[in-house]
């Protein structure tokens, strides 16, 4: 296995940082970037990236869309409706 | 904002979990298959790929000093990635110094019979490296629970101005996400936070392989394209360049 012979490409690299690579994969990735200063910095955007995404997501799946607005919507009908049964 | 943090902080864990399984060669439960075309080849010039691997094994088995100076500019950075990536930072200088004696000393006794596996040779002393600081910050941790109350600590947060900036990069992301299709969402979702495996998303979504792949850097280059539009105000491109380029790079 050349490892500088060529570079991994961004699905590699991604699934690297997921930790969810094959150990030949894995192999090959950690071996190339003791060497190659580009792709060490690659890396650094797609743990930046997978960071920024995973906690939006999170954040996302637990106030989807909208549900902020339903919220408020809800909240104006039943102000609504406790005022006209005064 | 609580809440927020707690809910971040998690899915950061996650990610640290998943590299500590990695680094321990725990297989990967989910690990994709390879694919062709994985790999773009280096242009004359980059990286290492004009070294002369048994020339630089052979001048450092001989004492030349210009070997141990050509190998220590080779992989000094490289090395110092992989152990900062790895141990975050905490007595990083001992461990590069370690490492460097090791890989020496090996190639002195003449222990690296094949030269061009001087790359794989220095991975495996780095993941020794890795595990045994591990192991000492295990036991440690168990001998002393009671007694070592000052012991240093890798502080992995970030500071306030950090905080701030990934805090606003995270509301930046919440805005994309908002505008993207729920299908488009629930791909990423699984993908990225949940960690389904492609052949369960296939399956539950009614997914081809082709399909999913496809959706799914459709989604991410969506992703990036809004996220360029809305960091033109704000200047925090990279975070989004690298989702919208890997695409391009990825080939699909």
């Amino acid at each position: 296995m050349n490892t500088v012979a060529s570079h991994p490409r961004d699905e590699m690299l991604e699934r690297y940082a997921m930790g969810i690579s094959s150990e030949s994969d894995c192999e090959f990735v950690e071996e190339h970037l003791l060497v190659c200063p580009p792709c060490q910095k690659r890396l650094e955007e797609v743990d930046e990236f997978l960071q920024v995404l995973t906690a939006a997501l999170s954040i996302s799946i637990h106030d989807p869309p909208g549900a902020r607005l339903r919220y408020i919507q809800i909240y104006k009908i039943l102000i609504a409706a406790s005022a006209a049964s005064f | 904002m609580v809440a927020t943090i707690g809910r971040r902080a998690r899915s950061t864990t996650q990610l640290q979990r998943k590299r500590v399984e990695q680094r321990c060669s725990v297989p990967a439960h989910n690990a994709e298959k390879e694919r062709p075309g994985e790999r773009q080849p280096v242009e004359s010039g980059e990286v290492a790929s004009s070294v002369d691997w048994a020339e630089l094994v052979d001048r450092i088995h001989g004492g030349d000093e210009s070997g141990m100076e050509e190998l220590y500019r080779l992989f000094a950075k490289g090395v110092r990635f992989y152990l900062c990536r790895q141990l975050g930072g905490q007595e990083i200088e001992d461990k590069i110094h370690d490492t460097f004696l090791i890989v020496v000393k090996a190639i002195r006794r003449g222990d690296l019979r094949e030269p061009e596996r001087l790359m794989g040779f220095i991975r495996t002393v780095l993941r020794r490296q890795v595990a045994a600081h591990i192991d000492h910050l295990v036991h440690r941790r168990r001998d002393h629970l009671n007694l070592d109350l000052n012991s240093r600590v890798a502080d992995a947060r970030r500071n306030p101005e950090q905080s701030a900036a990934f805090r606003e990069k995270i509301a930046l992301m919440l805005e994309v996400l908002r505008e993207m299709s729920e299908r488009d969402r629930n791909i990423l979702t699984r993908f990225y936070l949940k960690e389904q495996g492609q052949e369960q998303i296939c399956e539950e979504m009614g997914l081809t392989d082709t399909q999913f792949r496809l959706l799914k850097s459709r989604a991410k280059a969506r992703f990036g394209e809004m996220g360029q539009r809305k960091l033109q105000k704000n200047g925090l491109r990279s975070v989004f360049l690298r989702s919208s380029s890997s695409v391009a790079h990825s080939g699909e």
